[in-house]
C-alpha cells in the first residue's frame, strides 16, 4: 500500500512535470543555432546577416525574451564551405539541441543544409541564399527569409518597362550560370511586358577591356542597359561605357544590386550616379518602422544597415515569434506556426507561401549624388 | 557600321600597344639570356604597384610616378636576374621555366600577403578628358599611352641599333662564346637586358593600372597573351613582336566586336594553331 501511494505519487510528479514540456514553454533559456561564413572569402557580407541577427536577440531578450525565456545563440561558421556548413548544422542539431537554425548564406550551403533540417526535423531559414531549388523541392522544413530572383525580375521590369519607358535592353552579363540565368529569367518577363533585347554579351570574370562590347553597344538603338556581374568588373564596363560616349544614352540597370555597396561607389566615383536596381531593402526607406531599424543598428554598429542585416534580424524576429505563437520548444509546432506567420518588420509586411517563399515587397533604388535612395516602391510581387 | 569597324581598329591598336611593351621584354630576356621568363607578368604587377604607391604616398604626378616604377622595377629585376636566374643561364630551357614559373607564384603570393587582392585604380587625371573625331571615341588617356608606348618601343629600337650597349646585346644574342671572346662583358649585358625588360614592364603596368586597375593577379593571364605574342613574332626579333601585339590587339578587338566577347581570351591562341599549321617558322620566318 505504502509502495503504492509512493508509486502513484511518482507518477503523478513526473506527469506534472512532464506535460508542460509539451503543453507550454518550459523556464529554460530557447537555443537558436546560426550558421553563416564568418570567416573566408565572404566573412564581411555574413558578418553583415550575424549583426541583424544578434541586434534581433537582444531586443527581444531586453524585453523579457519569449514569455519570459532569454533566447541563447549557438553561432557556427560555414566559411561559405558546403561541407562545413554541413557539419555545423549536425552539430546545432544534434549536440546544441536548438529548436530552429537560421542560414546559411551561399545557395550551395544551404542546399547541402536542407537535408539535414529534414531529417532531424528541425526547421532551417536562410536571410541570404538566392538559388531558385532551395524552395522549389517540397522540403517543408526549409524556408526562404528572404526575396528570391524571379520576385526581383517581377518587380523591376514591370518598374522599368512601364513606369520608366525602358524597352529596349541590352544585357552586359558575367559568363556564369548566375549571369546567363539572370538573363534568362528578366527576358521571360520583358516578353511579358512587351519590351525586346536587342544587344546581348558576356564576359569572363576579372576581364579588363570592354572597348570591343561598349563599342559595339553604341551601334545598338538600346535605351536600357541591364548588367549582372560583380562590383569589379561591373566598376570597368560603367567607366568604358562612359569613356566612349554613351552616358546619359541609357537607362542603366543593375536588378540584382550587386554594386550596390561602398566598393563599387569608392571605384566608379560620379558614374555610379543614376544606376537603378531592385532590391528589398535599404536604409533610406522612409516608413517609421524602417527609420527606427536603421537608427537602432547605426547607433550598435556605427553603419547603415543594408539587406543582409536586415533578412537576419527579420528571420530572428519571425524565428521568435513562431516560438511563441507556438508556446512549445516542439519543432514541428514551431515549423507550422513559422509557415502561418504573419509579420510586420522593418522592410514591411512579410508571410511564406505554400513552398515557404516569403512573399514581401521589392523597392526599386537609385543611386544620387553616392547615396542608395528609394526611386520607387514598394511594389507588390504577387 | 564604319565607325564602329575603325572604333574597333582603334582600340585593338590601343591594346596592341601595351602588348608590345610587355611582349618585347619578354623576347630580349629569351632572345639574349634564352631564358623564358614566366614571372615577367609580376614585374608588370610590381611595377604597377609601384606607380600606384608613388602617387598615394609621395603625391607625384602620373609620369613621374611612371618614371619611378620604371627605375624602381629596373632595378628589382637586375637584382631577380643576379639572384636567381643568372645561376641557370645556358642550362636547358625547362630550368628558366620552371624556375620563372615558381617566382611568379612566389611574387604573386607576396604581393597579395602585403597589397591585399582589393583592386585599386591609378588616378592619371586624363580620363575625364575625352575627345571625339569623326565619330570616334578616344579619351586623354588613351591618347597618352599610345603616344609613351610609340615612345618607348621607338627608344628601345634605337638603343638596339645605335648605342655600343645595344650593339653589344645583339652581338650576345647571335653567338654568345663569339660575343665574349670580342671582349664583352656579358654579365653586364645580361643586367642590362633584365633591367630594360623590368622598366618596360613597369610602364606597361602603370598605363594598364591607369586604364583599369591594379592587383596582385594582373599579372596572369598577361604572360600567356605575351608568349603568344612572342611566339607569333619570334623569339629575340623587335619587329616581329611589335607587329605580333598589334595584330592579337586587334583580333581580340574585332573578335570581341564583331563574333562574341564572351570567347576573346581564345582567339589569339585560336591564331596561333593557325599559326602553327600554316606557317610553322612563325611570322617573320625563320632565325
Amino acid at each position: 500500500m505504502r509502495r503504492s501511494t509512493f508509486l502513484s505519487a511518482m507518477l503523478l510528479l513526473v506527469l506534472l512535470f512532464a506535460l508542460p514540456a509539451y503543453a507550454e514553454l518550459p523556464k529554460a533559456p530557447v537555443k537558436i543555432g546560426v550558421v553563416l561564413p564568418t570567416s573566408g572569402a565572404i566573412a564581411y557580407d555574413g558578418n553583415l546577416a550575424l549583426n541583424g541577427i544578434k541586434m534581433a536577440v537582444d531586443e527581444i531578450n531586453k524585453n523579457g525574451g519569449i514569455k519570459g525565456n532569454v533566447i541563447e545563440l549557438s553561432v557556427e561558421d560555414s566559411a561559405g564551405v558546403p561541407a562545413t556548413a554541413v557539419a555545423a548544422m549536425e552539430k546545432l542539431v544534434g549536440m546544441e539541441k536548438v529548436v530552429a537554425v537560421i542560414g546559411d548564406f551561399g545557395s550551395s550551403c544551404t542546399l547541402a543544409m536542407m537535408d539535414v533540417a529534414k531529417r532531424a526535423q528541425v526547421p532551417l531559414i536562410t536571410p541570404v541564399s538566392l538559388a531558385p531549388k532551395i524552395t522549389e523541392s517540397g522540403n517543408i522544413w526549409m524556408f526562404r527569409g528572404c526575396d528570391n530572383s524571379n520576385m526581383i525580375a517581377k518587380a523591376f521590369t514591370k518598374w522599368a518597362v512601364q513606369e520608366n519607358g525602358a524597352d529596349k535592353w541590352a544585357y552586359i552579363a558575367i559568363n556564369t550560370d548566375y549571369g546567363r540565368g539572370s538573363v534568362e529569367s528578366f527576358n521571360a518577363q520583358l516578353a511579358e511586358l512587351g519590351g525586346k533585347v536587342v544587344f546581348t554579351e558576356y564576359f569572363n570574370q576579372g576581364e579588363t577591356d570592354y572597348y570591343p562590347i561598349v563599342t559595339k553597344l553604341s551601334a545598338t538603338d538600346a535605351n536600357a542597359l541591364c548588367l549582372f556581374g560583380e562590383t569589379v568588373d561591373l566598376s570597368r564596363v560603367i567607366a568604358q561605357f562612359h569613356e566612349m560616349g554613351l552616358g546619359g544614352k541609357m537607362l542603366i540597370m543593375d536588378p540584382t544590386s550587386g554594386t550596390f555597396n561602398a566598393k563599387f561607389l569608392e571605384l566608379a566615383k560620379e558614374h555610379a550616379n543614376g544606376i537603378v536596381g531592385a532590391s528589398r531593402f535599404v536604409a533610406t526607406i522612409q516608413t517609421p518602422a524602417a527609420q527606427k531599424f536603421v537608427a537602432d543598428y547605426r547607433g550598435r554598429y556605427d553603419i547603415d544597415p543594408e539587406k543582409y542585416a536586415q533578412a537576419g534580424y527579420d528571420c530572428t524576429r519571425m524565428v521568435s515569434l513562431a516560438i511563441e505563437k507556438a508556446d512549445s520548444l516542439d519543432t514541428g509546432k514551431i515549423r507550422e506556426n513559422l509557415a502561418a506567420i504573419q509579420y510586420e518588420g522593418p522592410q514591411g509586411k512579410a508571410h511564406f507561401d505554400e513552398k515557404n517563399q516569403l512573399i514581401i515587397d521589392e523597392y526599386i533604388i537609385i543611386v544620387k549624388d553616392g547615396k542608395f535612395e528609394v526611386a520607387a516602391g514598394p511594389i507588390s510581387v504577387q | 557600321m564604319t565607325t564602329i569597324f575603325f572604333q574597333q581598329i582603334l582600340n585593338g591598336v590601343i591594346q596592341g600597344c601595351i602588348y608590345a611593351l610587355i611582349a618585347l621584354g619578354l623576347s630580349l630576356v629569351f632572345g639574349i639570356l634564352e631564358i623564358a621568363n614566366f614571372a615577367h607578368g609580376e614585374f608588370y604587377m610590381i611595377g604597377a604597384f609601384m606607380a600606384l604607391f608613388s602617387i598615394t604616398f609621395l603625391g607625384v604626378p602620373f609620369f613621374i610616378a611612371m618614371i619611378i616604377a620604371m627605375i624602381g622595377m629596373a632595378f628589382v629585376a637586375t637584382v631577380i636576374e643576379r639572384v636567381v636566374f643568372r645561376p641557370i643561364v645556358g642550362k636547358p630551357l625547362i630550368n628558366s621555366m620552371l624556375l620563372s614559373f615558381g617566382l611568379s607564384t612566389a611574387l604573386a603570393n607576396l604581393a597579395l600577403y602585403f597589397f591585399k587582392a582589393d583592386p585599386r585604380k591609378i588616378t592619371s587625371g586624363l580620363a575625364s578628358y575625352r575627345f571625339s573625331f569623326l565619330g570616334l571615341y578616344i579619351t586623354g588617356e588613351r591618347i597618352a599611352i599610345l603616344v609613351l608606348s610609340v615612345f618607348l618601343v621607338l627608344l628601345l629600337a634605337w638603343f638596339i641599333q645605335y648605342t655600343r650597349t645595344g650593339k653589344a646585346m645583339r652581338a650576345v644574342a647571335q653567338d654568345r662564346t663569339a660575343a665574349q671572346l670580342a671582349g664583352i662583358n656579358i654579365r653586364r649585358i645580361y643586367s642590362v637586358t633584365f633591367a630594360i625588360s623590368g622598366a618596360l614592364a613597369a610602364a606597361a603596368g602603370t598605363m594598364v593600372g591607369a586604364m583599369f586597375f591594379v592587383n596582385p593577379e594582373m599579372g596572369f593571364t598577361v604572360v600567356l597573351k605575351s608568349f603568344v605574342i612572342v611566339t607569333l613574332g619570334g623569339f629575340g626579333k623587335i619587329k616581329g613582336v611589335i607587329f605580333a601585339a598589334i595584330l592579337i590587339g586587334l583580333v581580340e578587338s574585332l573578335g570581341g566586336g564583331f563574333i562574341s566577347y564572351a570567347y576573346k581570351d581564345a582567339y589569339p591562341f585560336l591564331l596561333l594553331i593557325l599559326l602553327f599549321i600554316l606557317k610553322p617558322e612563325g611570322l617573320a620566318g625563320g632565325k
